[in-house]
């Protein structure tokens, strides 16, 4: 059953994939050669060329290109994406029991707060800040790490998942709160609270319990908005990653580049909604059939 | 499970936690490996450090601190020795004496000095049976004949000299001869030059042993020999320089640099498929071996003025390294990490396209102030001000936006000019018409306003030719005096050579009515010399001579032009050597295909000169000879020298000196000792303010 489950959510997941790839294709085809006027068509193998010097100083392949700017965007996404979990979860549950006191609404609305200052200007301070603490250029690419783990490339990576974190842990916060609040509406928590069941039990063993699939849902939701944040603050903090690669590639009217990059991402973003139907349909069997 | 929701609910805690210890991590890594470098910022990838092709950007840069030279240059850009610590030259002659007694009595007369001639200082001699050997200083011409005028007739013996050449294998073939001849008693004192040439002696029955060895090589004539009488004679001639080098010198592996290291440098590039032929430039040199682990001897076929200069250029790489080595690939991974005896010795290479180079601390010299230079690239213009800002950056290679910030903030990076040894050059085939004519050459040149040609740019500033020698040298004390511009001169000029303006179209017609012009042709790859073109034919197409530029590949315009000598005109630009010597570019014998005269200049006054340039050795005398030169070459224009050009540093304001470790002498500020020269030559000596303050402070505490 749940192998048969597997397989049609990804045959699911391919043909979700395929339509978007198709999607893509139309819609470049109409920017650039029905309003662009540009006479290289999608469907035309020569339009798609080997890697200009533009997106890379070296000569490479486009794998070997995706492969390197993929990783960056990976680095990226697990920093980003496991603070989003983690946080989101963790500080929703805590806010969804502690619903009672007004100080927990703090819990969210401190990244609200974050997530209102645009990103770019986020990572200025904190670029400044470090400017001033190291006497060095504090972002991007400018100072390779020879010796040692690359802690540098890690920071980068930090650096440029913070904007698109912190909003998407906001998000996370408020949702899972919300989920779990609706859940403790429900008729069964008063009837567990009249037969005598402490708070503590109720919320716990019955509440999260029972939420829990509806959690789960909404675990991938903040993906696509973290990759789409990702575009502007690479391309901000000439970070290279996926997302930079596609803004230049548009900007250069690279169809490969941008094939290559929302390719990617629309994988990505296909895999994390697989892992999530897959977990649902785990905690939730009766979902299965 | 109680236990486990405090923990859960305070991780997001941790995430701050972990940014800030990440963050003082990488403000670590600053602290311990970005301080107390010099660092040069680079636009591209620093790529193969070969000394062996001429580079003269960072890449040579960094090349020349990781090798150093036999030979340096001083001030006066007189040589100096430096891994060639001293040299002495001598003439051995080896003389066959009539007897054993004869030449007993020659050898008492030579050691009681009643042999030599004033001035001549024997060496040493030795004595084996009949030959004595002969030791002198120097190579003074016609030295053996000196020598021998004073011995007594009778006490020298009476020899036939034989040279025979073979196209290889001499020694094989001529014993091989020997072990079948009848006529081999009356051979004597066998010397073999290499591979190709034997020089022996013949007694008694001469023409019988002749008449055998012509018989045994008639049949041999796959070797293509030659046999030569070089009459009677008693003695052979050698002319030696031996070449001690320093002691103490180490590779940056540690291992002792040696005689072996030269001789194998030697072969290795002038052996005819070397990477960097430098056979021509030992063409006085007839065999080098290493007679210990610090000398080497140099048989010499002549002894021309310059022949250290010849050492000077030869670049030494460690025996012990590259004579395992014979795949390509692992050649180029030596030179991606070479193994020198310079004063700076690679660390690392960085992962963005630099190098990192620390200061050889067993160099043999004074180690440099500075431990550690960094060449490195900055990922864009904002952190390389920032850099600059913070004084973590020293030199650097600026790119336009960087000359943009520059202009709007002077007085935070100033440009140094090094020495303008590159010219720009315009070669005229003399072999074509019209450029066969003088005067068609000489209105072209009138014709160029060169000022208006000549642009500096960020990196590098162009001036007018002032000589055809390396700028500053001691060889020559007065400037080039090349045709001004002239227009209307170039024009009469060219009415004398029968030549008319259209007046419809405004350009010149030779007397058959077809327009004067020619073609141009210029490395597409240089940007540089596509804008001189531009420039050059933009000023004669306003004169009326109709120009096209033809741009090539820089492989193609050597192969299909330059060493075919099919083209009419060709850009060029060329380093001067240090060398005076520059026979290989004016003189008649290299005017052939594939010699370095592409321009085809055949001259005889100009032979002559170059001659004498070669072999004198009196300073005076050999400025004239350059300014004689100078003035052939300005007279018959085999070329249009357009301009000269040197690199420019640009540099952070007042923050660089030169100054040498245990010198005496104060640090001078890096502006300051451009008027001394040889900028690029000091380059491990230079040092950032920081360091010469932290010296400063470092000195009473070890008093």
């Amino acid at each position: 059953m749940m192998i048969r489950f597997f397989l049609q959510r990804v045959i699911v997941s391919l043909f979700r994939l395929g339509g978007a790839v198709m999607v893509l294709l139309a819609l470049m085809e109409l920017f650039f050669c029905v309003i662009g006027a540009s006479d290289r068509h999608v469907w035309m193998i020569q339009s798609y060329g080997p890697v200009p010097t533009e997106l890379s100083a070296t000569p490479t392949t486009w794998s070997a290109l995706l492969q390197a700017r993929g990783g960056a965007t990976l680095l990226v996404l697990l920093i980003g994406y496991s603070g989003i979990l983690l946080t989101g979860y963790s500080w929703g549950i805590l806010g969804a029991r502690w619903r009672k006191f007004r100080g927990t609404t703090l819990l969210g609305s401190i990244f609200s707060f974050i997530a209102c200052i645009p990103g770019f200007w986020l990572v200025i301070l904190i670029s400044v800040y470090s400017y001033y603490r190291w006497e060095r250029p504090g972002f991007a690419n400018d100072i390779v790490v020879d010796e040692g783990p690359d802690l540098l490339s890690l920071w980068n990576a930090c650096i440029v998942a913070v904007p698109a974190m912190v909003a998407g842990i906001a998000w996370q916060v408020r949702a899972v709160a919300s989920d779990l609040e609706k859940e403790i509406t429900a008729p069964y928590v008063r009837g567990l609270f009249v037969s005598g069941v402490t708070d503590d039990d109720i919320f716990y063993r019955h509440v999260l319990r029972r939420a829990t699939p509806a959690l789960l849902d909404r675990m991938d939701r903040t993906v696509p908005f973290f990759l789409g944040s990702l575009m502007i603050v690479e391309f901000a903090f000439r970070y290279e990653g996926i997302g930079s690669l596609l803004i230049e590639s548009v900007r250069l009217e690279n169809y490969g580049g941008i094939l290559a990059g929302s390719v990617w991402m629309m994988v990505v973003i296909s895999l994390i909604a697989l892992v999530r139907e897959c977990a649902v349909g785990f905690v939730q069997p009766d979902g299965l059939s | 499970m109680f236990w486990l929701r405090p923990i859960f609910f305070s991780m997001p805690l941790f995430i701050p936690l972990a940014g800030w210890w990440l963050f003082e991590k990488v403000g670590e890594l600053r602290l311990s490996r970005e301080s107390g470098a010099f660092v040069c910022a680079i636009r591209e990838p620093v790529g193969y450090l070969n000394p062996l092709v001429p580079s003269a950007g960072i890449s040579g840069e960094i090349t020349n601190l990781l090798f150093d030279p036999l030979f340096i240059r001083d001030d006066k850009l007189e040589l100096q020795p430096n891994l060639i610590e001293k040299w002495s030259a001598q003439t051995v002659v080896t003389i066959r004496c009539s007897s054993e007694e004869a030449a007993g009595e020659s050898e008492a007369m030579l050691r009681s000095g009643e042999y030599l001639d004033e001035g001549m200082k024997m060496l040493a001699i030795d004595r084996t049976d009949s030959v004595l050997t002969v030791a002198l200083d120097g190579l003074e011409e016609k030295l053996d004949e000196k020598l021998l005028s004073r011995f007594a007739p009778e006490n020298l013996g009476d020899y036939l000299l034989v040279n025979l050449t073979l196209k290889h294998s001499v020694r094989e073939s001529f014993e091989s001869f020997l072990e079948s001849s009848v006529e081999k008693t009356q051979v004597r004192m066998i010397e073999y030059n290499g591979d190709r040439e034997a020089k022996f002696f013949v007694q008694g029955e001469t023409e019988i042993f002749l008449r055998e060895l012509r018989l045994y090589y008639e049949s041999n004539e796959s070797l293509e020999p030659k046999i030569e009488l070089k009459g009677e004679r008693c003695h052979t001639t050698a002319q030696e320089l031996i070449l001690d080098l320093r002691e103490g010198v180490k590779w940056h592996d540690g291992q002792p640099f040696t005689a072996e290291d030269v001789v194998f440098s030697y072969r290795e590039l002038t052996r005819p498929d070397s990477p960097l032929p430098l056979a021509d430039s030992f063409w006085f040199v007839e065999r080098v071996e290493s007679l210990n682990a610090q000398r080497i001897r140099v048989e010499c076929r002549e002894a021309p003025g310059t022949m250290l200069e010849s050492w000077e250029n030869l670049p030494v790489f460690p025996s012990h390294l590259l004579s395992l080595l014979s795949d390509p690939t692992e050649m180029s991974a030596f030179f991606l990490n070479p193994v020198g005896t310079g004063p700076y010795r690679m660390a690392a290479r960085r992962g963005d396209g630099g190098v990192e180079l620390v200061a050889n601390e067993d160099y043999f010299g004074p180690v440099p102030l500075e431990k550690r230079i960094r060449y490195r690239r900055f990922g864009s213009l904002e952190a390389t001000l920032l850099a600059l800002r913070s004084n973590s950056l020293d030199v650097l290679e600026p790119e336009e936006r960087f000359e943009d910030w520059s202009r709007r903030n002077p007085g935070t990076v100033e440009a140094i000019p090094a020495v303008a040894r590159f010219q720009y050059l315009v070669a005229w085939n003399l072999s074509r018409p019209p450029f066969d004519r003088n005067p068609v050459r000489t209105a072209l040149a009138k014709a160029i306003e060169v000022k208006e040609v000549l642009e500096d740019s960020a990196t590098r500033f162009e001036e007018p030719v002032t000589g055809l020698f390396y700028p500053g040298s001691a060889v020559v004390d007065e400037a080039i005096m090349l045709p001004l511009h002239d227009p209307r001169g170039a024009e009469v000029l060219l009415e004398r050579e029968g030549y008319k303006r259209d007046a419809k179209s405004g350009f010149w017609r030779g007397t058959d009515g077809s327009p004067f012009g020619f073609k141009l042709s210029v490395n597409r790859a240089n940007p540089e010399h596509r804008r001189i073109a531009t420039a050059l034919v933009e000023q004669w197409v306003a004169l009326g001579i109709a120009v096209k530029v033809e741009l090539m590949d820089w492989p193609d315009l050597l192969e299909r032009r330059l060493l075919n000598r099919e083209f009419e005109a060709v850009l060029l630009s060329w380093e001067i050597p240090t060398s005076r010597d520059r026979f290989a570019v004016w003189h008649s014998s290299e005017s052939k295909p594939g010699g370095g005269n592409f321009f085809g200049l055949r001259n005889p006054q100009v032979d002559e000169i170059l001659t004498k340039i070669r072999y004198e050795t009196d300073l005076m005398k050999i400025q004239t000879e350059t300014a004689r030169l100078q003035k052939a070459i300005s007279d018959l224009q085999p070329c249009l020298f357009v301009g000269g050009s040197g690199r420019l540093f640009n540099v952070r304001s007042d923050a660089l000196f030169i100054k040498r470790r245990d010198s005496g002498s104060p640090a001078i500020p890096l502006a300051q000792a451009v008027e001394r020269g040889n900028l690029e030559a000091e380059r491990p000596w230079w040092v950032r303010k920081e360091t010469l303050d932290q010296i400063e402070e470092e000195a009473p505490i070890k008093e």
